[in-house]
């Protein structure tokens, strides 16, 4: 019953802690090339593979693997995994080119080994009702919606860091983008057409600091996204949406959801005040560091181990897979396109 | 009994409220000043509260020299819970190692720090929380610290890590060299106290975690944390006490108040009238 986690960054760390305490001591090893991540990660006792070769080589029959390595090196490893048939847990995006995310979501396809992305904004409280909410009646049709990605990573120029170049990745697009972009496909459905993209600079010379979507889904319906990186009045990030239902509008962001009815209609009253009374985060087994990233890794594990795990009440198709993945970097690249030309 | 009844937090003045990025937003805004803090610090310190547990914030600096300069409060009890991670990261952020070393290691004790990177250079690797209580308690010169607390989000992260020898070096330097009681606060109290007592081996930790009848955070379970509480291997610091406004304040306090497992009660609030109706509830003999 052995997971691999690949990469001791901050965000392997994250998963390492969460998924050594959902599974039983010795499960979970680590592959890292770093000979300092491996021995810290070796004084837990946690058993550790300088190549991702050595680890596939080693024997273990890996029932699972976290991919948590800077995204440039996400194709060549998720293509390994896959082609073994090992389940993959992989962090966003997917890749840094659609062409890439394609050939990995064939190869998904054709072996129906599990895939989850790691998305995790599906998995705050607020946004998961909200996307139950846009697919269910209780409030009528959704019309339209506003949504906002706020936070101050980047203050100041800065023209050598990785995260301020938009072709390593950087830039708020590529950061904040895969978050927003995917939560509004997973609670509004696919994109069908992209009407206008602006693109901003503050701080940053060769990536954007502000980005200004209009767009329509398949279902008609029309979504106003803003993406900012630089507003210094937050103190982390924060994502904002406001939905137009046919009977109400609902407000939700990181922490809470609320709604105020439209219509004078007992059906519409009773839903809004059922939105509106106080909810207790999601349970989790063990919790680092919020919900969402001890439930994201839950619902994985109980996929892949078959064995029950998670104490929320979510939709079953919550979780991102290969496709969604390939979707957000497919939209991420039309949206730089678009803004590029504009 | 090593702390007062009641133990105010600092959350308010950080800017932290669980349940509104808005409120959250007006009183970071608000207490950017350290007089603003202050001003709650001795409100709560007129209504009977000694012991303050506190992070290591850079915002809280010019607030501690001001405590240690003025006198203001003899028999104030403070209680550090650190690291408070996010400033070596923006030191890293803005200055590299260089940064880090010149921002917060410049004032440590030079035979400590040695002593302790000696260690870890030559494989004592739990000597790193010896370090990182070095540095962090530079913060705390010239205070009464009574207590010296882990954040959970180093305190749980270690557990998942399953790093229990570095549990064991933070516990015996904080008892050894401080003469402080050590704490851990934790978002996962069952988990917590079986770690610290029956693979770390302490005898009746102190632990400090969210305990609210409305249940808001007590991971596995409000349940199992309530067991986990009254079971008496622990010694339990309450805190979320008012589950970020869930529920109503006098309900909520004389719930924790009135269980049987809750040594102290740690609540934070930036209103005068507040702080007072919370001392007056917790205080009061249970109906």
């Amino acid at each position: 019953m052995s997971i691999l986690v690949i990469g001791g960054g901050k965000m392997g760390l994250s998963h390492m802690a969460i998924l050594n305490r959902l599974l039983d001591a010795g499960e979970v090893s680590l592959c890292d090339p770093s000979r300092l991540s491996r021995y810290v990660f070796g004084k837990m006792g946690i058993r550790t593979y300088k190549s991702l070769d050595a680890a596939l080589g080693c024997g273990t029959a890996w029932r699972g693997a976290v991919v948590a390595t800077p995204t440039s090196s996400h194709f060549a490893i998720a293509k390994q995994l896959l082609e073994r048939g090992i389940p993959c847990f992989i962090e966003k995006p997917l890749t840094l080119d659609p062409d890439k995310s394609a050939q990995l979501a064939e190869l998904q396809s054709r072996s129906g080994t599990y895939v989850q992305m790691g998305l995790v904004s599906r998995f705050i409280q607020p946004f998961a009702r909200l996307r139950r909410l846009a697919r269910s009646d209780a409030l009528g049709p959704v019309q339209d919606y506003r949504a906002r990605m706020m936070g101050n990573v980047v203050t100041k120029t800065d023209t050598r860091s990785w995260r301020t170049n938009f072709r390593r990745g950087g830039g708020c697009l590529n950061e904040y983008g895969p978050h927003l972009l995917d939560l509004c496909r997973s609670i509004f459905g696919d994109v069908r057409s992209l009407e206008s993209v602006a693109l901003g600079k503050v701080h940053s010379v060769h990536a954007d600091d502000r980005v200004d979507i209009r767009w329509t889904h398949d279902s008609g319906v029309q979504g106003h996204l803003t993406l900012d990186w630089c507003d210094t009045s937050r103190r982390k990030s924060t994502t904002e949406f406001e939905v137009n239902f046919q009977q109400a509008v609902v407000k939700a962001n990181n922490a809470e959801l609320s709604a105020r009815a439209l219509v004078d209609q007992f059906g519409a009253e009773a839903a809004v005040h059922q939105l509106n009374a106080p909810m207790l985060p999601y349970p989790v087994n063990f919790y680092l560091r919020g919900e969402d990233y001890s439930l994201q890794l839950e619902v994985f594990l109980q996929r892949v181990l078959q064995r029950q795990l998670v104490l929320a009440d979510i939709d079953d198709d919550l979780a991102a897979g290969v496709a969604d993945g390939l979707a957000v970097d497919r939209l991420i690249q039309d949206v730089a396109t678009k803004g590029q030309a504009a | 009994m090593s702390f007062g009844r009641i133990i105010l937090g600092d959350n308010q003045f950080l800017g932290i409220n669980h349940s509104s990025p808005d409120k959250a937003l007006a009183l970071d805004d608000r207490f950017s000043r350290p007089d603003a803090i202050l001003e709650v610090i001795d409100w709560a310190y007129q209504a009977g509260v000694r012991d303050f547990m506190f992070t290591t914030h850079e915002r809280l600096k010019p607030v501690f020299e001001e405590v240690v300069r003025s006198r203001l409060f003899p028999d104030m009890q403070y209680i550090p819970c650190l690291p408070y991670a996010h400033k070596y990261a923006n030191s890293m952020t803005d200055g590299g190692i260089k940064a880090v070393v010149t921002d917060h290691l410049g004032g440590c004790s030079k035979r400590q720090l040695l002593s302790g990177a000696s260690r870890v250079v030559f494989g004592d690797f739990p000597a790193v929380m010896q370090l990182l209580v070095e540095i962090e308690m530079l913060m705390a010169r010239g205070l009464n610290v009574r207590g010296v607390f882990l954040q959970n989000v180093i305190f749980d992260l270690i557990v998942g890590l399953r790093g229990t020898g570095l549990l064991a070096r933070f516990h015996r330097h904080v008892s050894e060299r401080f003469r402080a009681v050590p704490g851990y606060i934790t978002m996962n109290h069952p988990l917590a106290q079986r770690v610290l007592c029956d693979e770390v081996g302490i005898a009746k930790p102190w632990l400090c975690a969210n305990f609210n009848v409305a249940g808001f955070r007590m991971n596995p379970s409000p349940v199992a944390v309530a067991a986990s509480f009254a079971n008496g291997r622990s010694h339990n610091i309450a805190m979320s006490i008012l589950a970020s406004g869930l529920l109503p304040p006098q309900e909520s306090v004389q719930h924790v108040r009135d269980f049987q497992g809750v040594d102290c009660l740690l609540f934070g609030s930036s209103r005068r009238a507040n702080i007072e109706a919370n001392v007056a509830l917790i205080n009061a003999q249970p109906a």
